[in-house]
């Protein structure tokens, strides 16, 4: 090994900033140099000097950069990690936004029956335009949609006459999960005179009247 | 022996006897070293990677100075390190300390336990 190829691997496995870097080359190269003047070979100089990497490392020791570089397979296998920890926050995070549905049956929380039966319940007292009744069974939002005003306007936007209340033809429930809250949601179809409504009535967990939607 | 142990120990002194050699007039890098293995014997016989730190910390924190030589003929260029008045200071408080630091461990070193 010669003088400049055992300066580059000292340079090599130094850990301290460029500038730094050149001063301990220079350094060293005037060090040789004097050895040299004084008659020792460059054979005896590399034996004294020892090891290049041995050498960079007592430098980085001395120097307080004992920390070595992360070698280059290991950088790139943190980025990926990085990379797919990031990744799986996002998946999480959209697992955790988007609306996802049971069946009811399966809920720990719900009980299909009381669901369905609440459901109908519901839409028999706003056929009978019971506010009062209604505002008892609603959540905080909910209660100021819960008024007969706005129920009509609603309403009016379905049709003008619906007639009168005939009967429920059908009646389907399941539980949603969102943002880690869970809700019943019971799709009712109603029959009146001269249409049929379907409306969705979603509860919270606590079986509050949480939002409806008329169709 | 432990190498450990005794590197962390000698580690202490070297800028003390640095700066001593350094009072005593200018010096290069390899001067140094040479000069710290004749009259320290093998226990002082440090290396670059050594001695190098420490110039640049006494540099760094202004107790020395250095400056590169005009080479004459065929001379290679020369870094002489030199102290400075803030260094013959630090060499003074330093060398106090030393001697009592010295007493100090000498005398529970050779109490009877």
């Amino acid at each position: 090994m010669n003088q400049e190829s055992y300066l580059k691997e000292v340079e090599r496995n130094l850990n301290c900033k460029k500038a730094r870097k050149r001063q301990i080359r220079k350094d060293l190269e005037a060090d040789i140099g004097a050895a040299s003047e004084r008659g020792e070979s460059w054979e005896d100089i590399r034996q004294r000097m020892g090891d290049p990497k041995e050498l960079a490392r007592e430098f980085n020791e001395n120097m307080g950069n004992t920390d070595r570089k992360m070698s280059r397979p290991k950088k790139i296998l943190l980025v990926c990690v990085i990379v797919l920890a990031v990744l799986a926050a996002l998946a999480a995070l959209l697992f955790w936004l988007l609306p996802k549905s049971y069946l009811i049956e399966d809920s720990r929380i719900f009980d299909g029956e009381t669901v369905a039966a609440e459901a109908e319940e519901i839409v028999e007292l706003l056929n009978e335009n019971d506010f009062a009744a209604l505002q008892e069974k609603s959540t905080a939002q909910m209660k100021p949609a819960m008024t007969e005003e706005y129920m009509q306007s609603a309403k009016e936007q379905i049709g003008s006459d619906w007639g009168a209340f005939e009967r429920f033809t059908s009646s389907y429930s399941v539980e949603l999960v969102q943002k880690g809250q869970h809700f019943a949601l019971t799709e009712l179809t109603a029959l009146y005179e001269n249409r049929s409504v379907t409306y969705q009535i979603s509860f919270n967990k606590d079986m509050e009247l949480a939002g409806i939607y008329m169709k | 022996m432990n190498a450990k142990y005794e590197r962390q120990l000698k580690k202490g002194v070297f800028e003390i006897l640095v700066l001593k050699l350094l009072g005593e007039g200018e010096k290069y890098g390899y001067e140094l070293l040479l000069e710290l293995k004749e009259r320290g014997g093998e226990m002082f016989a440090v290396k670059e990677g050594t001695l190098y730190p420490i110039l640049y910390r006494l540099e760094d924190d202004g107790l020395a100075r250095s400056r590169w030589s005009r080479p004459e003929g065929r001379e290679v260029s020369r870094k002489y390190y030199s102290i400075t008045p803030k260094g013959q200071e630090e060499l003074g408080e330093l060398t106090k300390l030393w001697y009592s630091f010295e007493k100090s461990v000498s005398g529970i070193l050779e109490e009877k336990g």
